[in-house]
């Protein structure tokens, strides 16, 4: 009876576990405020975001994706060395100069009123509920680096080996530190 | 043409909003450069370009006196810390115990409904222990108590301090070091491990809120009614 029950609980799991990757978003606009807002972007016609807040300039779809919608393609996954490569190596949006996006960088993309995933969805569209790279390197062990996990905007570090989502930014933050002498 | 899209550009970013008080961007604090494997190397890597420490954004801050004066870097004692870049005035907690103890923790307590995501979290009670003993905070240790209780005394000339966003207080988080992740320079008062309350709550859960572990910079969330420390803040205007 007990061996039934628990083969009846693994069916559940199984037949469960594919529905993180397919939860949709859930946003408590009611009870927080939002730290996203559509206002706060400009969504220009060739596929790139500027945050009016930041200054920045990011790519609307995740590494992989494509289209208005980040519909097209799937977005894939690198280790943090093929990450670097794959924004040294960007001529997206007719121009050079694509890279990873620090960890505070990454951090002003996150909406906090929402999780699966954490980010304004209308302005960047088929974002994976899952981990991004940053290039911020972690001090506490070699072969370490940040990430942010869009699921729900928790800040880690990992192995440079893991292999982890990007979305790649451009230009210099309007009040990066340092600036102010 | 060319010219009338660069002026429209710039005008654009000429009108931008000033940064919203909840979500200052600041650099990471690291100065030191990675390549496949490493992550502590001293100089550029042109092969992995483009990284933190290729940007110069330094952490900026000047030491504070009781009045909330501005002491040179080489004071033995200060009470607040302003960060030079946010503007944000951030306390320091006292070696020694009294209302600041650094050794103090509190459990997450806001009854505003407009703010606490649904749940007010555990407030404190008289007979709380964790935040001094005899009693320093009257009521009990939660971070609206403290915050109430630091407003009531002043610190720093000041009696606007309150419970810092995620997003302000991950703007003292120094990347560029670990255990703690934090200018030991001017922060000298970190227990590890260092778990900070902010005040944002998570959309993960009503019974959550934001921390930030100083450890080493981590960011994630935690049930309210647990204790841990709390760094309060003050926007930069006078």
């Amino acid at each position: 009876m007990r061996k039934a029950f628990l083969i009846l609980v693994s069916a559940a799991l199984l037949l469960h576990a594919p529905a993180p990757l397919m939860a949709t978003q859930t946003c408590r606009t009611a009870d927080l405020p939002r730290s996203a807002p559509p206002e706060r972007y400009l969504v220009n016609g060739d596929g790139t975001i500027r945050d009016k807040v930041t200054g920045l300039l990011w790519k609307r779809c995740s590494e992989g994706q494509g289209g208005e919608t980040c519909a097209n393609g799937k977005a894939v996954t690198y280790t943090w060395s093929d990450a670097v490569a794959v924004a040294q190596g960007s001529t997206f949006a007719g121009g050079n100069g694509w890279r990873l996006p620090t960890v505070s960088e990454l951090a002003t993309l996150l909406e906090y009123q929402c999780t699966m995933p954490s980010i304004n969805l209308t302005v960047f569209p088929g974002t994976p509920a899952s981990n991004f790279w940053s290039a911020t390197p972690y001090a506490g062990y070699q072969n370490g680096a940040w990430n942010i996990n869009f699921n729900d905007g928790v800040h880690d570090n990992s192995s440079k080996n893991y292999l982890l989502y990007v979305r790649l930014v451009k230009g210099r933050a309007v009040d990066a530190r340092g600036d102010v002498k | 043409m060319r010219r009338t899209l660069f002026l429209a550009s710039a005008s654009a970013l000429l009108l931008l909003p000033p940064l919203a008080a909840g979500a200052p961007l600041t650099g990471t604090g690291v100065t030191a450069w990675g390549d496949g494997s490493a992550t502590r190397l001293p100089l550029p890597q042109p092969a992995f370009p483009r990284q933190d420490a290729d940007y110069p954004r330094r952490l900026s801050f000047t030491k504070l006196d009781a009045a909330g004066k501005a002491l040179p870097d080489t004071a033995p004692a200060w009470n607040c810390v302003r960060d030079n870049v946010t503007g944000l005035v951030w306390e320091v907690k006292e070696a020694n115990g009294g209302l600041h103890g650094k050794e103090h923790t509190y459990t997450w307590f806001n009854p505003d409904e407009r703010v606490n995501n649904g749940v007010e979290g555990r407030e404190g009670e008289p007979d709380d222990i964790t935040c001094g003993s005899p009693a320093v905070v009257r009521g009990g240790c939660d971070t609206m108590k403290y915050a109430e209780a630091v407003n009531a005394a002043g610190w720093c000339g000041y009696h606007d301090w309150r419970v810092p966003t995620v997003d302000e207080l991950s703007t003292i988080v120094d990347y560029g070091r670990t255990l703690p992740a934090i200018s030991t320079a001017y922060f000298p008062d970190i227990i590890m491990p260092a778990g900070f309350w902010s005040s944002t709550p998570s959309a993960a859960g009503p019974s959550y809120a934001w921390i930030v572990i100083f450890d080493d910079g981590y960011l994630g969330t935690c049930v309210k009614s647990w204790n841990y420390y709390l760094r309060l803040v003050r926007s930069g205007k006078k």
